[in-house]
């Protein structure tokens, strides 16, 4: 059987997960399995550069393009789906996989699961365990190959990097397809992390929405001052326009690893998750036990979060002097 | 007299420049919409009495009240040489005489022209030299003005005077135009000549005066009577209803509003005694109730293409209001800011006009009841932490039904206070019972937000549920459910006996049922919450039980009707502090610091709580100060006594 | 332009979720349900587009409360509201309502389908690119802006890390909102109780068309702390934990 692994890059760089689809993929596989990964970019080098972890791959080159648009990437990889008749196809879950994942299981009729954190293969059953409800309920799930499933970025450790023997790189042009798709790239935009870069932050305090208003975001960053921290803050925190953009964290905000991470009311839904889980040092602060950011807490505290930022606050105060 | 064609003339043409200079305000008037306030003749009276008589609100402000007393008293005076002066050429042979007009009449004139004159040196002073804040935003052009010509008035009345006895006449009823009688002959002046000058002058400053008054802030000579005597006589809590003829909820033009409001804009004195203590002000919100009242005059004044919200009056502006109702309080003509407001609220929330932070709130109010986001399941879970049940009121009859609101029930910083008045309702014996989950808010910011719909809804489904249960009295723990029940709810035709906990409490102690443990005298301060105070007049509760539980209290500068507001009021805690330079909250913690000797700030709203709590957090002062609900004061003797925090007092 | 747009009726986030008795469900008898938030934002889109350049607008509401939230969208502008019919009591599955939307968006010459980019239900799939496959028409997810001009649509997609990633397409087309141009509007208590005689329609659903499907076995709440040290629950002796914690790491400020 062959499993394809769905990697993805843009603007002449590859995506960490790639490595974690792979890996995913490989750990899948029972006697006479192959594993073929599949590119679609610019990056061709670059992926056969990283990807010898795959039996083969596949690259669908558009030498001209920052970026493939989702579409013409779910229908270069139909065309490889009907050419490979694979039993598994694993697909980021990533702004390009949420496009391409149902496309492919709408048009092949077959099952998909998304948000897939576990996945175990007895022939061709699969069970695999899935987020639901924001993180707060696991699936465990029955499948039958052939299916789909998106698998979330950092669920799998990457495979080792590795160059791929040419040999077993296969060049298809993408720019046919390219060409007459319907989603045309006219604009790709990268911000320009002057005004503040969480990334490169040794220490962050977030807020989330137990903070409950705008008015006590101060209270947090009066305690990120005391700490030396920047203040950053979950989605919806950014979304009611309490934090600017730059200050998020999560999936769609920054993919954060400072030494010191304190969440403040944050749930830790598995987008906010996947952008900070790789944190030195985790401290949580949530009144609701079951909050899935313990999961990833090296330390949590269930105490009413106000209290606690006056009583932090008081000691490192006194410590300092002030 | 050949003098008397002329003077017809000019007067005529001054009382059409006049005229035509008001003709806008007047059809303005004429054509908005009705307002009820002529019933209660003699109270109307009576306040118009207090209010211009005992110059009462003028005279909080000793300087300016007596000042403009003497101003006001000798402007009175002064007009019957008005009369004299015009009267006795219009209509020749018309003379005061026969009352006193030479006599006695004479030498009020001549020591209130001196009077008038000190007035006026004072005013001066006080806007030049002094300079008070409230009086920036203020057009000083118009005030310089209007000094001009009063001081032309007096003076050239004095010099006529002075010319007449200087020609001969008899100078003994006027020792002041006497004396300067004496300056006019030295420099040699012609007298019968100078008196003509100085009468023309005279009348010309007069009817100057009177064309320049349509135009100027000095329309309060003849509107601020009125504008007291057609003040709101409702209870200072029930926020305006919206009109049934107005088809849209709120107010987005100047001829929208009644004539009263309309009324108003024209009243406003610019005295900035609103803006002086106006807590959004104060944090650099763009509002000033006094701008606020300008600026919809100078439109009402001169037409602009500029929509009235939006335009005229910014968002933010509106937005700014906590509803503190202090600029109301410290009008001296009684101009009504906060309906004006309201109504502007309304038209903005109908728009879909409103913050984020508002938005959630109130979105979260439609949905659950509660501005939180939380369930109405977890309402009353606050219960579950206390040593003994709480009657289920819908379940059977208590003598108190005690309306808990949002913040008591829900924020964890308060619940426990909440917990407190439970266990100290419980040790006095009081029947009491909760709604549980049938409570929703109250509605009494929702509805100074603008919310009127919203406010329908909550405030019926409240009443329903309050209506089907059986209860004497009821109880709030937050000032602003006490307000929208025992206020707003008329509209609904509830008439329920509300009162607030410090109330109730206060009376279980003087009936002896509440035996408490009594302090060693610490010194505390409280601040009047504006939804108790200022709206409902429970000033007097609180301090009650602050001294009972044995404890001196000091109160801040601002306190009482004076109280300033913490900024959380009218829907202000839902939203950002976006452009706030100094929090209400922080300003008041520092007027508390500053008296050097209390310990604790005690409080009686939730909100206050909160507020208050986070500003001693963000000033570092959670050593110095603690943030104490009132009901955490009182301990029950028998139990344990409170432990009053390490304070360094400095 | 004609938009359909869909609102999914979903568990309340805030809420605690318990699972129902056999366990392959959730417990939906206390819960509160409340409108996808991504769907609110897609709402807000189409009443953009509507306000900028005319469109009709069809909402179409799914689960328990549909008829709330259409007489709330109704307010906001909606021309055509609908309640699409579901099985009480069930999850939403994107997976299953997509050819029921497919139907509806043809018979109706639907030129711009937009939804939610996720729902907390999506577990087998999600909703824009199951019906922009199924109606076979270009579809992108993830949007925070939309612009459309004639047939022309030009589309920005936030990405990770702030990538924004511009599109432009022709309708008919398919679109997974995340963010509205505009957050949300606010629609007032007088402006619902008006809105709440606007009449209603209904749909039937369709069968999904698909044969096979993966299922769910069981449910369960994800296994607590991991590695994890719990502290409590009182801020006292957290907050002095926390400062050993700090210093014992290096990372208590000088």
């Amino acid at each position: 059987m062959k499993l394809i692994a769905c990697t993805e890059g843009h603007s002449s760089k590859i995506e960490a997960f790639s490595l974690e689809m792979i890996a995913a993929a490989r750990s899948l596989v029972e006697a006479g399995d192959e594993v073929v990964a599949f590119f679609a970019g610019a990056e061709a080098d670059a992926a056969s550069s990283l990807f010898g972890a795959a039996d083969r791959l596949l690259v669908a080159r558009a030498s001209k393009s920052e970026l493939i648009p989702a579409e013409t990437y779910a229908r270069l990889l139909r065309d490889v789906i009907d050419a490979e008749a694979p039993g598994l196809v694993l697909v980021p879950y990533s702004a390009n996989g949420l496009d391409v994942a149902a496309d492919i299981a709408a048009r092949t009729g077959w099952p998909l699961i998304s948000y897939v954190n576990e996945i175990k293969r007895d022939g061709d059953e699969l069970t695999v365990v899935a987020q639901m409800y924001g993180g707060k309920i696991l699936a465990d799930c029955a499948v039958r190959l052939p299916a789909i499933l998106m698998v979330n970025p950092g669920a799998f450790a990457e495979a080792a990097a590795s160059p791929i023997d040419s040999a077993k790189v296969s060049m298809i042009d993408a720019e046919a397809v390219l060409a007459g798709g319907k989603v045309k790239m006219v604009d790709i935009d990268v911000p320009d992390y002057a005004d503040v870069d969480l990334t490169k932050a040794e220490r962050i305090v977030c807020v989330g929405r137990g903070i409950g208003d705008e008015a006590s975001i101060d209270l947090a960053r009066n305690l990120a001052t005391l700490l030396g921290a920047e203040i950053a803050g979950s989605r919806p925190v950014v979304d009611n326009g309490w934090l600017p953009k730059l200050r998020q964290v999560g999936k769609s905000g920054q993919k954060v690893k400072p030494k010191l991470y304190l969440a403040l009311g944050v749930s830790g839904a598995p987008e906010h998750l996947e952008g900070m889980s790789q944190a030195d040092l985790i401290i949580a602060v949530n009144t609701d036990p079951k909050a899935p950011i313990f999961n990833v807490a090296h330390y949590g505290a269930t105490c009413d979060l106000f209290d606690l930022v006056a009583n932090l606050g008081d000691r490192l105060r006194a410590g300092s002097g002030r | 007299m050949a003098s008397t064609l002329p003077l017809w003339i000019l007067v005529v043409a001054a009382l059409v420049l006049t005229s035509w200079r008001a003709r806008r305000y007047a059809v303005s008037l004429a054509r908005a919409p009705a307002a009820a306030r002529f019933d209660q003749p003699m109270r109307r009276l009576e306040g118009v009495m207090v209010a211009i008589g005992l110059h009462r609100k003028m005279l909080r402000k000793p300087l300016s009240g007596v000042l403009h007393a003497i101003i006001f008293v000798s402007f009175f005076v002064l007009f019957t040489a008005t009369i004299d002066a015009f009267g006795s050429r219009l209509f020749p042979g018309f003379s005061l005489g026969v009352i006193g007009g030479e006599t006695w009449i004479a030498a009020l004139q001549d020591i209130f022209s001196v009077l008038m004159l000190v007035g006026v040196g004072l005013a001066l002073y006080q806007r030049y030299v002094l300079r008070p804040a409230r009086f920036e935003g203020s057009n000083g052009k118009d005030a310089a003005i209007i000094y001009v010509l009063i001081v032309l008035i007096v003076v050239s009345l004095l010099l006529e005077a002075a010319a007449r006895i200087e020609g001969g006449a008899d100078g003994s009823w006027r020792p002041v135009a006497s004396a300067v009688a004496g300056l006019l002959g030295r420099a040699g002046i012609s007298a019968p000549a100078a008196e003509e000058v100085f009468y023309w002058i005279h009348v010309g400053a007069i009817l100057a005066f009177l064309v320049y008054i349509p135009g100027s802030k000095h329309r309060h000579m003849f509107l601020a009577a009125p504008n007291i005597y057609f003040r709101n006589l409702e209870p200072r809590g029930l926020a305006p209803a919206v009109p049934k003829q107005r088809e849209a909820p709120g107010v987005d033009s100047l001829g929208m509003f009644d004539w009263k409001q309309q009324l108003d804009l024209l009243s406003c004195t610019e005295c900035g005694r609103c803006q002086a203590v106006c807590p959004a002000y104060a944090a650099g919100l763009p509002l000033s109730p006094k701008t606020l009242i300008t600026d919809m005059r100078d439109a009402l004044a001169a037409p602009t293409a500029l929509p009235l919200v939006g335009g005229v009056i910014a968002d933010e502006t509106l937005w700014a209001c906590t509803t503190c109702r202090a600029c109301m309080e410290a009008c001296p003509v009684e101009i009504e800011h906060l309906p004006k407001i309201i109504d502007m609220r309304r038209h903005l929330v109908d728009e879909g006009r409103v913050s984020p932070g508002l938005q959630d709130a109130l979105s979260n109010l439609t949905r659950l009841g509660n501005s939180m986001g939380k369930p109405s399941k977890m309402r009353a879970r606050w219960t579950k932490e206390l040593g003994f049940p709480v009657k289920d009121a819908r379940e059977e009859p208590v003598d108190v039904l005690w309306f808990v609101g949002d913040y008591a029930s829900y924020d964890p910083r308060v619940q426990e206070i909440t917990r407190k008045v439970a266990e100290l309702l419980t040790a006095a014996g009081v029947d009491f019972g909760i709604l549980f989950d049938a409570e929703r808010n109250s509605g009494n910011d929702v509805r100074r937000a603008g919310e009127e719909g919203l406010f329908e809804t909550l405030a019926q489904s409240n009443i329903d549920e309050i209506n089907a249960c059986r209860f004497n009295r009821i109880m709030t723990t937050d000032p602003h459910s006490l307000n929208a029940l025992k206020n707003d709810y008329r509209h609904f035709g509830a008439a329920f006996e509300v009162l607030h906990y410090t109330a109730l409490l206060a009376e279980l102690i003087a009936d002896g049922k509440l035996d408490l443990h009594v302090a060693d005298g610490a010194r505390v301060t409280y601040h009047d919450p504006c939804y108790l105070g200022r709206y409902n007049g429970g000033f007097d509760a609180p301090r009650a039980l602050i001294r009972s539980a044995g404890y001196t209290l000091h109160d801040m500068p601002r306190c009482r009707e004076n109280s300033f507001c913490c900024g959380a009021g009218g829907g202000r805690i839902w939203q950002g502090d976006d452009g706030v330079t100094e929090r209400p909250s922080e300003n008041r913690i520092r007027e508390a610091l500053s008296l050097g000797d209390v310990a604790y700030f005690v409080v009686a709203c939730p909100k206050d709580k909160v507020m208050y709590t986070a500003a001693t957090d963000a000033l570092g002062a959670t050593g110095k100060l603690k943030v104490v609900d009132i009901a955490e004061l009182l301990v029950p003797r028998a139990s344990q006594a409170l432990d009053m925090p390490a304070v360094e007092t400095t | 332009m004609n938009i359909l747009v869909v609102l999914r009726m979903i568990p309340d986030s805030a809420g605690e979720l318990q699972l129902a008795e056999d366990g392959r469900a959730i417990d939906r008898e206390w819960l509160d349900f409340q409108l996808n938030d991504f769907d609110d934002h897609a709402l807000e889109e189409a009443i953009l587009l509507k306000e900028a350049g005319g469109a009709k607008v069809m909402a179409v509401a799914i689960g328990e409360g549909a008829k709330r939230v259409l007489q709330m969208a109704a307010a906001r502008g909606a021309d055509e509201v609908v309640a699409l019919q579901s099985e009480e009591d069930a999850m939403i599955s994107s997976r299953e309502i997509a050819a029921s939307i497919a139907a509806m968006a043809r018979a109706r010459s639907v030129d711009l389908v937009l939804c939610g980019v996720q729902s907390s239900e999506d577990v087998f799939g999600q909703l824009a690119p199951y019906v922009g496959a199924l109606l076979d028409c270009p579809h992108v997810s993830g949007t925070n802006r939309i612009v459309a001009n004639g047939a022309m649509l030009r589309v920005t997609q936030e990405r990770g890390a702030g990538v924004a990633v511009t599109y432009e397409l022709a309708t008919p087309a398919v679109l997974g909102v995340q963010t509205a141009s505009k957050a949300p509007r606010y629609v007032s208590g007088s402006k619902l109780r008006e809105a709440s005689k606007t009449p209603i329609g209904r749909a039937t659903p369709e069968p999904s068309g698909f044969e096979r499907s993966a299922e769910i076995i069981t449910l369960r709440l994800p296994v607590q702390g991991g590695s994890g040290e719990i502290l409590g629950d009182n801020a006292d002796t957290v907050a002095d934990r926390l400062v050993g914690i700090l210093a014992a790491k290096g990372l208590a400020r000088n």
